[in-house]
């Protein structure tokens, strides 16, 4: 291979590094109007009566979207009505000339609620008598909202768990409570919309990671053709998942403010309405798992029970990366049954977080495996190389082969790395020469790698034109993992033509329907379109260049932008040459590429270990030494799979050491910290000197384009349970909730201190 | 308390612009912001502000070769300043890059990048100071420049081989 593996410089490096680069939030056009929202002060309340006369007579101010208008239009998955579902909801939105006439605009709005009582939790939303969110009842189900007495949202089982957890030798079973994380990405949910009334086209551009769902949400509430709203997402300022399928309410309000004033509108949220636009809500684990004497898992059952927010959105898809990635895919044992809950709160959307689902659902489950570990006298590694999954064993709801073939070998060399033998001790083993508690874990955590063919398909085209230059059309997002870089590696070998050659069309709706920036697939999904694409380009090529060259099809390559002859290299013609002669002008390539789970299972992995100190008198644990390792099948480019990896010390890291949402339930779940200052994200001082180079592993995936496989969605999920389990081996106190604050910390230790003064 | 009508003249990036402080049509008002005025008025908005408040380092420039906050800094306060933002750091008739930029580049440091202009920035002021900083002395330096993609690591990498270039430079000159 000539480019992929290769470490090229990133499509949008300087750019970047320059400022040159236009985010949403950069982008101004002649005659823009900044749009702002009202917001709710309630949960939950119906809208009677807006009244905009006053502000409507400023001038300055041009016009005004309200609740009542999106009655009977789709967002979230949910038809929305006249009400607003939770605190912080945008309930009118004004455009106008500055940012300071339209709150002023937005001070003269009157708004009549009729409050209605809401929930905010899960233990009030599970109950027969509760106020319901949707009319259909506060639990989701793949049939939409359901009432609580008609059951959980989904289950499954594989064998009889519960006869096999009661007959094998060991078992050990926990609850484990996950706490709100912002997502953080800097930029933030924003928006520009431009109705062009001469071309009949609705022009936005969204901060997306998925730029056709913005594009099918705003064309089927508008009543427009989709092709005539046109979404495009250039740089997009980090995602982290809440830029999935995300369709904000707001954008569909700014692109009826667009069409009704005639002007481009654009919204830009302010940082405390950025941490309301989606999150990562509460969620509950419990564990039962089982295992012989001889470390052999013999049956693993789940608990799910998530807080699904106010809306449809994903909730279900969220549930089912909470358990089916989780329970019967992390390890393999013959019998797995796991029941899982998403119930509809009083609480800002539920959106994708790095770790869709099984960022949560692992922490437990991890504890569950070291417990279980521990209970059998074996070394928590040795019983995940006992039991993590090989290459061809069934995983996931529809036991489809896995093809992930390194998890032992990455597993294997983070322990190495870390030096596991050498350093793993008894938990409270090992006192520091300052006096601090030393403990050491290791996780494993699996994503998906693909998008389900019922769900999308990867779709690419290329185009080689005239002077041998490529043009790949492959609309995905690039959130800041590379992806368009990659796509234009992908492009280049696929079609034989220089790196430098190929130039990228992503994040645009121009570009035919492909999978979303999400659960890591793009390498596959649309990696693999690009693939078949550029290599229908250069069949193409070599069908021309066969008759110009006269020389059977078989015997032609395409290299470096030449046609050669296989035999005689020397025998040869640019790509250029091909593209002008008669007839030709342009050459397009196309590629669709689809999977179902059932013929292959693909999984993202990644592998954490890491040490602890832990300060017994304050509670406070210093993360001292990290290493994450992933099987990626083959890395299209090393210094950006390393960069994904590196990332794990803010979003994983900063979930179970510093970050915690301040909910005050009492005052309609409305959220404290809802800034960069008050809610911890790590900063540079948390991040010295801790992670070790990452470890790249190359098992080429069988479905993957040359041999790759996506992981940058689970780079975090192995951090949180390996820092819990750590701590455990620290001072011997296995954690049941998140975050592991200070605060928290030190009242288990003295808690502990004291039953056993007892 | 402000006059009500105050002329002030920045200079950004090498370039002078003279603003008139006021509550009239086209005239700054007294409370506007320095990243309000760098991105909207002159259109540089290679300075980002992510979150407005002081919470996050994205919207770093220098004055006068101090790293500050143009979100936290009144621009009828900047009168007679020597200010840089990103789009200074490319020289303009080589359009070679700062070697942070260039290190960064290199290193493939970035990822989203709404963190990168802020963080440049403030490395700068160090290595200006500081030509051959320790890792610890780096993180230091960029305690206020929140990143979420990239955990800081290729960053820190970043800084400490630009300043290694830098130094370098600076000796070759000298032996000349
Ligand atoms: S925008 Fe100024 S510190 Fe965040
Ligand atoms: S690169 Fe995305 S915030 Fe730093």
């Amino acid at each position: 291979m000539d480019i992929v593996g290769k470490n090229v410089e990133r499509l949008d490096a300087r750019a970047k590094a320059t400022g040159a680069a236009k985010f949403t939030v950069d982008i101004r056009e002649v005659g823009m109007l900044t749009a702002k929202f009202l917001r709710s002060p309630y949960s939950f309340a119906q809208i009677v009566s807006v009244d905009t006369s006053e502000a409507e007579k400023m001038p300055g101010v041009y016009g005004f979207v309200d609740q009542l208008d999106l009655v009977g239009r789709t967002t979230h998955h949910d038809i929305l009505d006249d009400k607003i579902r939770f605190f912080g909801e945008a309930v009118v939105g004004v455009a106008a000339e500055t940012e300071e006439l339209a709150l002023e605009a937005l001070e003269k709005v009157q708004v009549t609620y009729r409050v209605l009582p809401g929930v905010l939790d899960f233990e009030s939303s599970a109950k027969e008598d509760a106020p319901r969110v949707w009319p259909g009842g506060n639990v989701a189900t793949w049939r939409g909202a359901s009432p609580v007495s008609q059951g959980s949202s989904l289950r499954w089982e594989k064998g009889n768990t519960q006869e096999a957890i009661e007959k094998a030798d060991h078992k050990v079973s926990i609850t484990v409570k996950t706490h709100t994380q912002f997502h953080g990405a800097l930029e933030p949910h924003a928006c520009t919309a431009s109705w062009d009334p001469g071309m009949e086209v609705l022009r936005m551009n969204i901060s997306s990671q998925g730029v056709y769902g913005n594009q099918e949400d705003i064309a089927s509430s508008l009543h427009l053709n989709l092709d005539q709203v046109q979404v495009t997402a250039g740089f997009v300022g980090g995602g982290f998942g809440s830029k999935a399928h995300n369709t904000c309410k707001e954008y569909l309000m700014s692109a009826i403010l667009a069409q009704r004033t005639l002007r481009p509108v654009r919204y830009e949220p302010e940082r405390s309405e950025e941490c309301i636009t989606a999150l990562r809500h509460e969620a509950t684990f419990s564990y039962e798992l089982a295992a012989d004497n001889d470390g052999t898992v013999k049956g693993i059952s789940m608990k799910a029970y998530r807080v699904g927010g106010a809306h449809t959105s994903l909730q279900m898809n969220f549930l089912l990366g909470s358990t089916e990635y989780v329970a019967p895919t992390y390890l393999r044992s013959p019998n797995v049954c796991y029941e899982g809950w998403s119930v509809y709160t009083n609480m800002p959307l539920c959106a994708a977080y790095r770790g869709f689902g099984y960022f949560e659902g692992g922490i437990g489950f991890a504890e569950a495996v070291d417990m279980l570990a521990e209970e059998i006298g074996m070394d928590p590694v040795e019983f995940l190389l006992k039991n993590v999954p090989v290459k061809g064993d069934p995983v996931s709801t529809d036991q489809g082969p896995l093809t992930t073939a390194g998890i032992r070998e990455t597993v294997q060399a983070c322990a190495d790395a870390i030096r596991w033998k050498a350093k793993y001790h008894v938990p409270g083993g090992r006192k520091l020469p300052d006096g601090r508690m030393h403990g050491i874990g290791l996780c494993h955590a699996m994503g998906r790698a693909t998008l389900p063919n019922f769900v999308t398909s990867g779709n690419a085209t290329v185009q080689v034109k005239m002077d041998g230059s490529v043009r790949v059309f492959a609309g995905i997002s690039d959130i800041g993992q590379g992806q368009a870089t990659a796509i234009k590696q992908i492009a280049a070998e696929s079609v034989g033509v220089p790196f430098d050659a190929v130039s990228v069309t992503w994040g645009d709706t121009v570009a035919p329907h492909t999978g979303d920036q999400v659960a890591s697939s793009t390498t596959m999904m649309t990696g693999n379109a690009v693939k078949l694409a550029g290599d229908d380009a250069r069949r193409q090529i070599i069908e021309v260049a066969a008759r110009l060259l006269k020389e059977p099809e078989e015997n032609l390559q395409v290299k470096n932008g030449f046609v050669s002859s296989i035999a005689d290299p020397e025998k040869r013609m640019p790509v250029s040459a091909v593209i002008k002669s008669p007839g030709v002008k342009v050459i397009t390539g196309n590629g669709n590429w689809s999977i179902t789970d059932i013929q292959a299972s693909p999984r993202s992995l990644v592998v954490t270990a890491c040490e602890v100190a832990v300060d017994t008198e304050t509670g406070k644990i210093q993360l001292l030494n990290m290493v994450q390792g992933t099987d990626c099948g083959r890395a299209i480019c090393k210094t950006r799979v390393e960069g994904q990896l590196d990332g794990v010390l803010s979003g994983g890291v900063g979930y179970v050491l510093s970050e915690d949402c301040a909910i005050d339930f009492k005052d309609n779940g409305r959220i404290l910290n809802l800034n960069l200052y008050d809610y911890k994200m790590p900063t540079a001082l948390d991040c010295v000197d801790i992670l070790q180079p990452g470890i790249i592993m190359e098992f080429p995936d069988e479905v993957g384009p040359y041999g790759a496989r996506g992981m940058g969605e689970a780079t975090l999920s192995a951090s949180a349970p390996a820092i819990m389990n750590a701590v455990y081996n620290a001072i011997g106190i296995r954690f049941e909730a998140t975050p592991l604050t200070c605060d928290k910390v030190l009242k288990a230790i003295k808690a502990k201190q004291n039953k056993e003064s007892i | 308390m402000m006059d009500s009508q105050k002329k002030i003249k920045l200079k950004v990036n090498g370039r002078e612009h003279c603003f008139t402080i006021g509550d009239g049509c086209g005239e700054i008002p007294a409370s506007e912001t320095l990243v309000e005025t760098i991105r909207e008025r002159l259109l540089l908005t290679g300075t980002k502000r992510p979150c407005n408040e002081g919470g996050c380092g994205g919207c770093t420039v220098l004055i006068d070769g101090k790293p500050s906050l143009s979100c936290s800094t009144l621009t009828s306060e900047c009168d007679g300043k020597q200010i840089t933002t990103i789009e200074g750091l490319e020289d303009p008739v080589t359009h070679e890059l700062h070697p942070i930029q260039q290190a960064f580049i290199d290193l493939d440091a970035i990822q989203c990048g709404m963190c990168t202009p802020g963080i440049t920035l403030t490395a700068k002021a160090l290595l200006d100071n500081n030509p051959d900083p320790t890792r610890q002395e780096v993180a230091e330096a960029l305690a206020g420049n929140i990143c979420r993609c990239t955990g800081y690591e290729k960053y820190f990498d970043g800084i400490l081989l630009a300043a290694k270039r830098m130094r370098e430079t600076a000796n070759n000159g000298k032996g000349e």
